[in-house]
């Protein structure tokens, strides 16, 4: 599998990205700290392939999906899609560009307005980008949510007539009906129930199949993660600290955050118990980093190193990065 | 929807008895008397003010004189001004469309100036455009109607000459036809710039704070992540959503468009409902007030019926069945 997917090329490179949302206070409201939500932040994904990410709650995940897309203005980095930089596109261009990547958001309730019917929803980037409009665009709008599993007379259906799981398969209908090349999947299924999870799972990987669609996949569900993805990221307060291809990183964790991580996904079998790495302590807080490894004040392997230095996010073995200071 | 329209229309009628019966208490027990007005006139002799009395209604028991001011007024007959020695119906027929016409407008303004204010300074927030339109607002909400009438009075009409200065007509000119209604539309000017930018100021302050709640909402970025112009994204899905609790405040304003800026029918002399309120309390005149009261009441209560149908129209998510 790895060796068909090297030889594809690299639709997006995000270098070094970094994204700071400031705190204001005071009288004046001048900017007194920094949320580092994203710090420094390198990976590529080639063509066709889907890299899923994973972290805790406010880890940078979904700040990385949205800033990528620069639906958020970076604070320093580049992105490279299909080797334009996304960052330095001229608003115009960028709305253009628009129609190849897109988003699949996490809350199916608020993401879809609410005045507005399913035909609309789905249909309006179609015609706002000039590609059909009128009964071309009605057609197209039927096909795509027909291939999303809804019917084509919802078309003319509101947003809150639908449950749940109809609901994200709108989102999805919405972000594919542009036929784009790359898709931000952020967190997709975790607001719907186990049973509906599976379903658009596997609907969104029979479309990647069909449309030869890229994905960022964002979750925080690590069997989530491993169904759906080529390779993974993991990400720990801002920071991506191990990038590998999923059976490697399941297999043969290097970082010790991701062995944590991965001793806490429940057996199904209850007689078959594994080890559990139990981290002491809470996450920091993303506006006061600790210094030097961002994960020392958690690690079972602190060293005296790691409280001072910041670890290089390296290729330990051949397609496996971690950034850890025991990795040598 | 039809079901639902008949059902709250037939709930407006206990109420309205309701009403009917508070304010025709109130007017009983409140001191005075309708036919005080002759008392001291010297003509009068005591036996032509029983006549009087009699001729009113007023020397029956109170229960009788309501059933006689109901059962009258279902047939459309709201009672006859003492004062103004009219039927109450057709002076509330012929003063409530100036009034109408001052406050429709005025209203018109107000949106006017207030949603495009208030939509940018929503999406500049925390700039000077929106500092500027916030000082505007408060001017709007704070400013005393009357002064500004007065300073507008003023300025515009006794310093530069530019503007009648009260009243809805030229008095004595006789004008063939398109001139005589920009006669009145002229006299309508200085009142429509108090209350059209009076009003704005609240009207902006509405939009301004149900904008910031619906432009951080996820549909919003959903627009965005569309590729849509930041036009469409602001005034298509933004705007529309934002609307919905002013639409709502439109309709309560119902009763207040024909109840009529009292300040400003009495500064500008307007000859409109506020001010023939004002008169008939003045002039203790019963059947005119409760006639007006009444009005006002059924107003009140098919302005709150028409905010609660236009929700279903705005927003699809309601649904009355």
């Amino acid at each position: 599998m790895s060796e068909i997917i090297t030889e594809k090329k690299e639709l997006i490179v995000v270098e070094n990205l970094k994204k700071y949302f400031p705190i204001k206070s005071g009288l004046f409201k001048k900017t007194v700290k920094y949320v580092r939500a994203v710090e420094n932040i390198s990976f590529t994904i080639k063509e066709g392939e889907t890299l899923g990410i994973v972290g805790e709650s406010g880890c940078g995940k979904s700040t990385t999906g949205r800033t990528l897309l620069r639906l958020l203005e970076k604070t320093e980095g580049e992105v490279y899609f299909d080797g334009k930089p996304v960052f330095d596109l001229p608003k115009d261009e960028l709305r253009k560009l628009r129609t190849d990547m897109q988003m699949v958001f996490q809350d199916p309730y608020s993401s879809l307005n609410p005045r507005m019917t399913v035909g609309e929803i789905v249909g309006e980037a179609l015609s706002e980008h000039g590609i059909a409009r009128g009964q071309e665009n009605v057609e197209m709008v039927k096909d795509i949510i027909e291939k999303c599993g809804l019917a084509p007379y919802h078309i003319r259906r509101y947003p809150h007539e639908f449950s749940g799981g109809q609901r994200q398969r709108i989102g999805i209908a919405r972000a594919l009906a542009l036929k784009p090349k790359f898709v931000v999947c952020d967190e997709p299924v975790s607001a719907l129930d186990v049973s509906i999870q599976s379903q658009v799972l596997n609907l969104l990987m029979d479309l990647q199949q069909e449309m030869g669609l890229t994905y960022l996949f964002i979750s925080h569900d690590l069997s989530v993660v491993k169904h759906i993805s080529d390779r993974i990221g993991v990400m720990y307060l801002g920071s991506m600290v191990e990038l590998a291809p999923k059976d490697e990183l399941y297999d043969n964790p290097l970082h010790p955050y991701t062995q944590a991580l991965l001793s806490a996904i429940p057996l199904p079998d209850p007689r078959n118990r594994r080890k559990r790495i139990i981290l002491k302590g809470d996450i920091p807080s993303p506006s006061n980093p600790p210094s030097g490894c961002r994960f020392h004040t958690r690690c079972p392997y602190v060293m005296d190193q790691c409280k001072v230095e910041v670890p290089e996010f390296r290729e330990a073995k051949p397609e496996h990065f971690v950034s850890c200071h025991l990795i040598k | 929807m039809g079901k639902y329209i008949i059902r709250r229309l037939l709930q407006q009628i206990p109420i309205l008895v309701g009403v009917s019966i508070l304010l025709f208490a109130i007017f009983q027990m409140a001191p005075g008397n309708p036919l005080a007005q002759f008392f001291n006139d010297p003509n009068m002799t005591a036996e032509q003010l029983q006549q009087l009395e009699a001729a009113y209604g007023l020397d029956r028991p109170a229960y009788l004189q309501y059933f006689d001011w109901v059962t009258k007024m279902v047939r459309g007959n709201f009672g006859y001004s003492i004062s103004l020695r009219q039927p109450v119906s057709s002076l509330i027929a012929e003063r409530m469309w100036t009034t109408f016409y001052i406050a429709f407008v005025s209203m018109l303004l107000s949106l006017l100036i207030a949603i495009p204010l208030g939509v940018i300074s929503a999406t500049k927030q925390y700039s000077i455009f929106d500092y500027g339109g916030t000082i505007f607002a408060l001017m709007g909400v704070s400013i005393p109607v009357f002064f500004f009438a007065l300073l507008l009075i003023k300025i515009l009409g006794v310093d530069a000459r530019l503007l009648p200065i009260s009243g809805m007509r030229t008095a004595g000119a006789r004008m063939a036809f398109p001139y005589n209604y920009l006669d009145i539309f002229k006299h309508s000017i200085m009142p429509l710039i108090v209350l059209g930018l009076t009003g704005a100021g609240s009207f902006m302050r509405y939009t301004r704070s149900s904008m910031l709640e619906i432009i951080r909402q996820d549909f919003i970025r959903t627009a965005r992540a569309k590729g849509l112009k930041e036009k469409v994204v602001i005034y298509k899905h933004a705007l529309r959503n934002a609307l919905i609790p002013v639409i709502t405040l439109l309709g309560f304003s119902l009763p207040v468009l024909f109840s009529g800026a009292l300040l400003i029918e009495i500064v500008f002399i307007w000859p409109g409902m506020g001010r023939m309120q004002f008169q008939s309390v003045m002039n203790r005149d019963y059947p005119l007030m409760m006639g007006i009261n009444m009005f006002l009441a059924i107003l009140t209560l098919s302005g709150n019926l028409l905010a609660d149908i236009s929700y279903a129209f705005v927003d699809p998510r309601i649904r009355f069945d």
